[in-house]
């Protein structure tokens, strides 16, 4: 698959993190997700994604040390790629023109 | 510390959960879930929180893992197959004689169960080729009466009609009444089995054609031109395959018939039809008591046989009572068609029973293989304890003992399907033309499908006890002098309880090949039926007396081909006969139409000598059936006289009952018919022949036998009598059916050659049922005794051969012949005497419950049971020769220095 071919949830996704800026943990994506969007998705499918979106580079994370409190486990903060960027940016663009020739459809 | 979820969900979602990518921090992330869920929803929600957590994620992580990991077994798998097949392979290779007979042996039992199979499935069990084949049903009259109970009696065209209007329980209804008619094909008259059917026929049965068209209602009009249909293999055989076939003229029976259409190659007819023409609708409604149809209907939607029958039976009941023209107590009954069509095949349990002795031999042949199989692990106990010892697992050595087990299953297999295919078709080609269309015989895939699971049941079974016994085999086995390998019960008793199951299973299935054989002697015996049988040919004639409608006629035809026939080299002497059905059921009802001279009545019909003969001169000495009194019907029963006859002793008991043979020479009897009455003037008393031979009772037949030229035409037209016949006293080569066509042809060529057979012949085909069981039933006892055979060599050489330290001890000490023949043979003889009497034992219950004197399984008789016994102690000896005398053969030095 195209690296810069993404699916609903993941284009969903990566806004998110962009909404969410720098405090993008996986919790939060799925509880904003959940509010914003009207989306709720399981734990397994948002971390399959946030895995993909990680191997087509369009997603970048920091992470914070492991702790006891975590069990042990370090914790990723995710943030948006360059590339997920410009990937983003011309999905918006692709919209807009469809959605400028659509709008005849909603007048009157 | 915050609170953390109970460790073992943390350890599955650890385990689960890949250790890359988001792996730890999705655990993290949910420690910290749980810890928030804790502290507003106390402990306990929290873990079932955390626990559906895990199962919701675990589980696909799993299943995706799983996958993977099962792919990668199979690979590693694979690699570790191929070097056990490959080892399995060479094991089998340096044991010739054991993998030969073990493979021959799951051959033979692997193809007779599958051609049995295909047998009882073909004429017992398939559902029958015809659409919605489950609610076709047979209809016909019957009478609680004797003479009708359980016969065939087909039902009248006033009662098809009435069916097919006025019973809604049927959804359709079709009549059909075939025979053999004279076809004149391109100017030689041939004789062919063409039905007469109804125009619903071709939908109800779901005939197609493969070209034209085929009967339709519109041909049932009386005023309709006569319309033929080709079957497909009169059309490929007679005609050629002639596409333009189509628009041709053909006479039947002298009425010209145009061709309309050809069948379809996979249409099947319910008889022995290979044509079809249309069956015109009477104009007028006919009796009820002319039965001459065979009625078949499709059940409507939802009905069952028992409620068509129980409508059936109400509505004939009461039509029949109130017209009068019937005897009290006729009815009609509806049964499902498929039971209809295997009523002359045999009852149901026939096949079953066939199918359970196939099976026999399949566990014989299983057990037996099991049983050489576990010899073989034995024989290798030294080489499979040093495979342990040096850290071959017990389950690698068990997976080696299957797969040997499982090659020689799908040799079986193979060698199986090979002999069921030759098998079957050589039935096949045997039972050509002498079954209905509907009897499907050969190997079709359900039956391939169940050769392949009874190979993989085979293998199973045969892998199981050689699993048990490498499994329990000490490491170092052998390598240790004095290390014993038995962990479980003894060697012996495992041979010995698999000998004793083969020969108890052998003596349930030679008791019914004896039975069978005992059967079949007794139905063979021709000798007993009172008349010569040998070297007499038959040929039946087709048609054509009709047209000869005069006594005069007649007899001028007779004396013509009796010359032509006399006229061939090989016939010393020619007799013409004709069938003279006596009876009145099948025709009309009340008594017969025969009356003895002096009686107010006629002879009951139930007691007439309703199969009779009308015959020519010299018929008595060429049946050698001998006169008690009086003469024999002769050349001076010439038409003109008072008609003579003969009666067989039988009959005169009938006519005159208590009167002694010379009392009833110069009586009369006379035969009274619509149209017709003829009186007859007895001038001899033969003595009495047997009519079926196949019947357990052989009952004798009353017999009337009227001289041929005398008998007056109009008394054989009541549809039950056949054509003329003739007996010829062949004398060296028999001759051939052209020749006698081209004789028949020089006195009339409109006449046809009906069929050309032997008194025996004849004879034989009577008895078929019996051959073709005795034969089955023989094959499988004589399989069962060859694998028993084997069997009690095989372990008899096993036990020699694992005590061969023990024998030449024996012999080195002096032991005597006859003392080392006992220690040798006295375990597998006591086997033989207990399984032997639990044989027998075993054996006649199962004769009595699934026997039935058609039916051979097992034997409750004890000449039969003292037979078996016999067969299999005469068995078990010859078995025994070969180790026995390689026993006597061992010398200690040898034997002791190899140890």
């Amino acid at each position: 698959m195209p690296r810069d071919s993404i699916g609903e949830l993941e284009h969903l996704i990566l806004l998110t993190i962009l909404n969410l800026r720098d405090g993008a943990s996986a919790p939060r994506v799925r509880e904003v997700l959940a509010l914003e969007a009207d989306r709720r998705v399981t734990r397994g499918a948002l971390y399959r994604s946030l895995d993909r979106l990680g191997e087509k580079g369009l997603i970048e994370w920091s992470v914070v040390e492991p702790s006891a409190e975590r069990g042990g486990h370090a914790k990723r903060f995710y943030r948006v790629s360059p590339v997920g960027m410009e990937v983003l940016r011309s999905r918006r663009a692709a919209l807009e023109r469809l959605w400028a020739g659509a709008s005849g459809a909603f007048e009157g | 510390m915050s609170p953390q979820p109970p460790r073992w969900l943390r350890r599955i979602l650890e385990r689960t959960v890949p250790d890359g990518a988001s792996g730890p921090s999705l655990l993290g992330d949910l420690i910290e879930e749980y810890a928030a869920v804790r502290s507003t929803r106390g402990r306990v929600r929290a873990d079932v929180w955390y626990a559906g957590q895990v199962a919701a994620i675990a589980l696909p992580y799993a299943l995706l893992g799983g996958f993977r990991s099962f792919v990668g077994a199979l690979a590693g798998l694979g690699r570790g197959l191929s070097l056990d097949l490959r080892h399995a392979y060479r094991g089998l290779r340096s044991n010739p004689l054991l993998t030969a007979v073990a493979v021959i042996s799951l051959s033979l039992g692997i193809g007779l169960t599958t051609s049995v199979t295909s047998f009882v499935n073909g004429v017992w069990l398939a559902p029958l080729p015809y659409p919605h084949a489950e609610r076709l049903v047979d209809l016909e009259d019957t009478h609680p009466d004797e003479v009708c109970a359980g016969c065939s009696v087909g039902a009248s065209y006033a009662s098809f009609s009435e069916w097919r209007e006025e019973l809604r329980v049927f959804e359709d209804v079709a009549a059909m009444s075939g025979g053999r008619r004279n076809v004149d094909i391109g100017g030689t008259p041939r004789e062919i089995f063409v039905t007469a059917v109804t125009g619903n026929h071709a939908d109800l049965m779901g005939v197609r054609t493969h070209l034209g068209r085929s009967v339709l209602p519109g041909d049932e009009d009386p005023a309709a031109e006569p319309i033929l249909v080709l079957g497909h293999g009169l059309w490929t055989d007679v005609f050629g395959a002639d596409p333009d076939v189509v628009g041709r003229t053909l006479r039947v029976d002298g009425v010209l018939h145009t061709v309309v259409g050809v069948a379809s190659a996979d249409t099947r007819a319910l008889d022995h039809a290979r044509a079809w023409v249309a069956l015109p609708r009477p104009a007028v409604r006919g009796a009820y008591g002319d039965r001459s149809l065979w009625v078949v209907g499709r059940l409507a939607e939802g009905v069952s046989v028992e409620t068509a029958a129980e409508a059936l039976r109400r509505f004939s009941s009461e039509r029949y009572a109130s017209a009068g023209d019937l005897e009290p107590g006729w009815t009609a009954t509806a049964k499902s068609l498929r039971a209809a069509v295997t009523r002359d095949a045999g009852p149901v349990m026939l096949g079953v029973a066939l199918l359970l002795a196939t099976t026999l031999v399949l566990l014989v042949a299983c057990v037996n293989l099991a049983a050489l199989m576990l010899a073989r692990v034995t024989e290798r106990e030294r080489e499979l304890g040093i495979r342990l010892a040096i850290g071959s697992s017990r389950g690698r050595l068990a997976r080696t003992a299957i797969l040997e087990s499982l090659v020689l299953a799908m040799a079986g297999g193979v060698g199986g399907t090979l002999i069921a295919r030759v098998a079957t078709t050589a039935i096949a080609g045997q039972l050509q033309g002498r079954v209905p269309g509907w009897v499907q015989f050969g190997l079709d895939a359900r039956v391939l499908a169940g050769v392949s699971v009874t190979v993989v049941l085979t293998a199973l079974a045969c892998g199981l006890l050689p699993l048990l016994r490498a499994c329990s085999i000490a490491p170092g086995h052998g390598v240790i002098r004095g290390m014993d390998a038995r962990r479980g019960p003894s060697r012996s008793t495992r041979h010995d309880w698999l000998l004793g199951a083969q020969i108890a299973l052998g003596v349930v299935l030679v008791g019914g090949g004896v039975a069978a054989v005992q059967s079949l002697v007794r139905v063979a015996d021709f000798d007993s039926l009172g008349h010569r049988y040998e070297n007499i040919t038959t040929v039946d004639l087709a048609t054509g007396v009709g047209t000869h409608s005069s006594t005069d006629e007649t007899y001028a035809l007779v004396r013509e081909l009796d010359e032509r026939f006399l006229s061939h080299p090989s016939v010393g002497r020619s007799v013409a006969t004709r069938t003279l059905f006596l009876g009145s059921w099948g025709s009309s009802d009340g008594p017969s139409p025969v009356w003895a001279d002096g009686a107010a009545e006629a002879v009951p019909d139930r007691i007439v000598p309703r199969h009779s003969l009308a015959v020519g001169p010299g018929y008595f000495d060429l049946m050698e059936i001998p006169l008690v009194a009086g003469r024999a019907i002769s050349a001076a029963d010439t038409p003109g006289d008072e008609a003579s006859a003969v009666v067989s002793r039988r009959a005169a008991a009938v006519l005159w009952p208590g009167s002694r043979p010379t009392e009833v020479l110069g009586r009369r009897f006379r035969v009274e018919l619509d149209d017709v009455t003829q009186v007859f003037g007895v001038v001899g008393v033969s003595a009495d022949v047997v009519g079926n031979p196949r019947s357990e009772s052989r009952r004798e037949m009353p017999m009337i036998y009227t001289a041929l030229a005398q008998t007056h035409p109009s008394v054989f037209d009541n549809g039950f009598s056949s054509d003329l016949a003739f007996r010829l006293d062949v004398r060296g080569d028999a001759p051939s059916e052209r020749a006698i066509e081209e004789l028949i042809a020089d006195v009339d060529p409109d006449m046809a050659l009906a069929r050309l057979s032997t008194v025996e012949g004849n004879l034989r085909l009577w008895i078929m049922p019996v051959i073709l069981t005795a034969g089955l039933m023989s094959t499988l006892s004589a399989l069962a005794l060859g694998l028993l055979m084997l069997g009690i060599y095989g372990t008899l050489s096993y036990r020699i051969a694992s005590s061969r330290r023990e024998i030449g001890v024996r012999i080195a000490i002096g032991a005597t012949a006859r003392a080392l023949v006992l220690a040798v043979t006295s375990q597998v003889g006591r086997v033989l005497a207990v399984s032997i009497a639990v044989g027998l034992a075993v054996s006649i219950p199962v004769a009595r419950t699934v026997g039935n004197g058609e039916i051979p399984l097992g034997g409750a008789d004890p000449a039969v049971l003292a037979v078996t016994a016999l067969v299999l102690l005469s068995v078990a000896g010859v078995a025994c020769l070969v180790p026995v005398r390689r026993a006597l053969a061992i010398d200690p030095i040898e034997s002791l220095r190899a140890d």
